[in-house]
């Protein structure tokens, strides 16, 4: 488990990016961290992994604390950052070199996959195109089997072929004792995905919560099917007008994740309070 | 120690193409100097001029190599798995010691008498010179003072390279520039204060004091008490400063 507990960070004091931020993340889940463009997606996770400190609070996992970067944590946590730095290696010796500090790191996983992403294994890694390095270190990730995986951007240089493989090999991972965080600003990647959204806004979290419990108090619908009075977002479109209303008749439909973000970004906070 | 090893091994096998040019250069360059002075001197190379490089080879190869044995920690895209790989700071702090200082030294050692070996044999074949070649020897107090050197400039250049996030090498050594007119600066008038502000009172910090008067000059020089307490200042000041280093990695942030 992660627990981020009054978390204050700012690259200088002045300017603060979280005041006093508190979030929970549970093994066996998917979360889908959401934000606009500087929100501070990318500083959280690096928050999460002991990348920067904290000027207040904490940032714990499993016990450990973040800052304090210590092998036992480090041993079960892996980073993929949105940029990558790859050496020149192939990526099999990177596999020899890099897997045997994770302890339950799989090699023949790795390669499995990496045959799935059609990525070779005798190539050098620095020589590769961005989209295939990206899905050398996905895979690697995944085989490392730490408890907790997090993703900056993971989809960012993946081509449409690959980006559906990544939800299967991501679905197919997920243990019960396994946390997988995902950052994007392409809200659509997550689709059929993630099973938490989380959504960073104006220095907090303003939103944790399950796919299903979202289903279960709103609702999206178009502007005809909705009940008018219950209606708490509307976003007009080319044929009509699709809304978020509160779900009174207790029917579970899809929740649109790009639409809840809009909606949450654009100030209304009737829907935070619903979802609360 | 099996963690320390293993991460030694992922050092050298990512980094060794790096490494083995950097060693092709410094040996290039050494070679065509020294090679330069025996071609010039018709097959002359003396024991003093080996004397002086390997004592400028070692210090400045030394110092630019150690300045760059953090330069992925400047650079966020390489400083992050750096940071996340499961060891302990004391364990990537020793890897990048060990190989800017230990195995630096061992490689220059013997690159050096390999290239001089060569050039003095070559020199030997002229039947104008006898060149001897230069002593590795614990006597030798050039030698001495050149290791004792290049361990203070590693120290103050490990920290520089952790410190700076880039041009570790040219921002390190004009930290230590302007700490060095710094130190001068201040030496002046404490040493015109111990002299009751007399005229013609120079003093060199950590080495002693010129005193010039309209007929005569003296130069007045540590004892070897006070030498000691040098040597046990630099001493500890490179410990200090490799500490600092260690708690500069400790606090890295990207």
């Amino acid at each position: 488990m992660i627990k981020v507990s009054n978390l204050t960070f700012g690259y200088s004091k002045k300017a603060t990016l979280f005041k006093n931020l508190n979030l929970t993340l549970e093994a066996g889940h998917i979360y889908g961290l959401l934000g606009k463009n500087g929100a501070g997606k990318s500083t959280l996770l690096k928050n999460l992994a002991g990348l920067v400190y904290p000027q207040e609070g904490s940032c714990v996992m499993n016990g450990y604390q973040a800052s304090k970067r210590l092998p036992a944590f480090l041993e079960e946590l892996f980073f993929i950052p949105e940029e990558l730095h790859m050496p020149s290696l192939t990526a099999y010796q990177f596999m020899e070199s890099t897997g045997h500090f994770y302890p339950k790191f799989d090699g023949e996983q790795f390669q499995k996959m990496l045959t799935q992403f059609e990525v070779p294994l005798n190539k050098q890694l620095d020589k590769l195109s961005f989209g295939q390095q990206k899905k050398v270190m996905i895979s690697f990730g995944l085989a490392t089997n730490t408890s907790f995986l997090i993703m900056d951007e993971p989809t960012n240089g993946l081509d449409i072929p690959s980006k559906v493989q990544f939800r299967k090999i991501i679905v197919n991972s997920l243990t019960e004792d396994r946390c997988i965080i995902i950052s994007t600003h392409q809200v659509r990647d997550l689709d059929s995905l993630i099973d938490t959204l989380v959504v960073l806004h104006e220095q907090e979290i303003v939103l944790n919560s399950s796919l299903d419990v979202i289903a279960e108090k709103i609702q999206f619908t178009t502007a005809l099917q909705a009940n008018s009075e219950q209606i708490l977002y509307k976003e007009e479109n080319m044929i009509g007008a699709n809304t978020i209303s509160v779900n009174t008749d207790q029917k579970f439909g899809k929740v649109d994740m790009e639409m809840l973000f809009n909606a949450i970004t654009s100030g209304h906070k009737s829907i935070i309070d619903i979802l609360k | 120690m099996q963690r320390f090893l293993r991460l030694l091994s992922k050092q050298t096998k990512e980094n060794y193409k790096t490494y083995l040019m950097s060693l092709a250069v410094m040996a290039g360059i050494l070679s065509l100097l020294m090679g330069l002075v025996v071609y010039a001197d018709r097959g002359g190379l003396e024991v003093r001029v080996q004397s002086a490089f390997f004592i400028n080879f070692l210090v400045f190869s030394g110092a630019i190599f150690t300045s760059m044995i953090f330069t992925e920690l400047g650079d966020k895209k390489k400083a992050i798995p750096v940071l996340t790989l499961p060891v302990s700071n004391l364990e990537r702090f020793l890897v990048s010691w060990v190989y800017s200082f230990v195995i630096f030294q061992v490689v220059f050692v013997i690159s050096f008498y390999v290239i001089d070996f060569i050039l003095v044999g070559i020199g030997n074949a002229s039947s104008l010179h006898k060149n001897s070649l230069l002593g590795f020897t614990y006597e030798n107090t050039e030698l001495k003072m050149a290791f004792i050197v290049f361990t203070m400039i590693h120290a103050i250049t490990f920290l520089g390279s952790i410190y700076f996030e880039r041009l570790h090498f040219i921002k390190t050594a004009f930290a230590l520039f302007i700490f060095l007119i710094a130190l001068v600066l201040i030496n002046q008038p404490f040493t015109r204060l111990l002299f009751d502000n007399m005229d013609g009172v120079k003093g060199v910090p950590f080495v002693g004091v010129n005193i010039q008067s309209k007929t005569n000059a003296f130069m007045i020089n540590a004892d070897d008490g006070a030498n000691m307490v040098t040597s046990l200042m630099v001493i500890a000041v490179t410990f200090l400063l490799w500490t600092a280093a260690f708690f500069k990695l400790k606090e890295k942030q990207v």
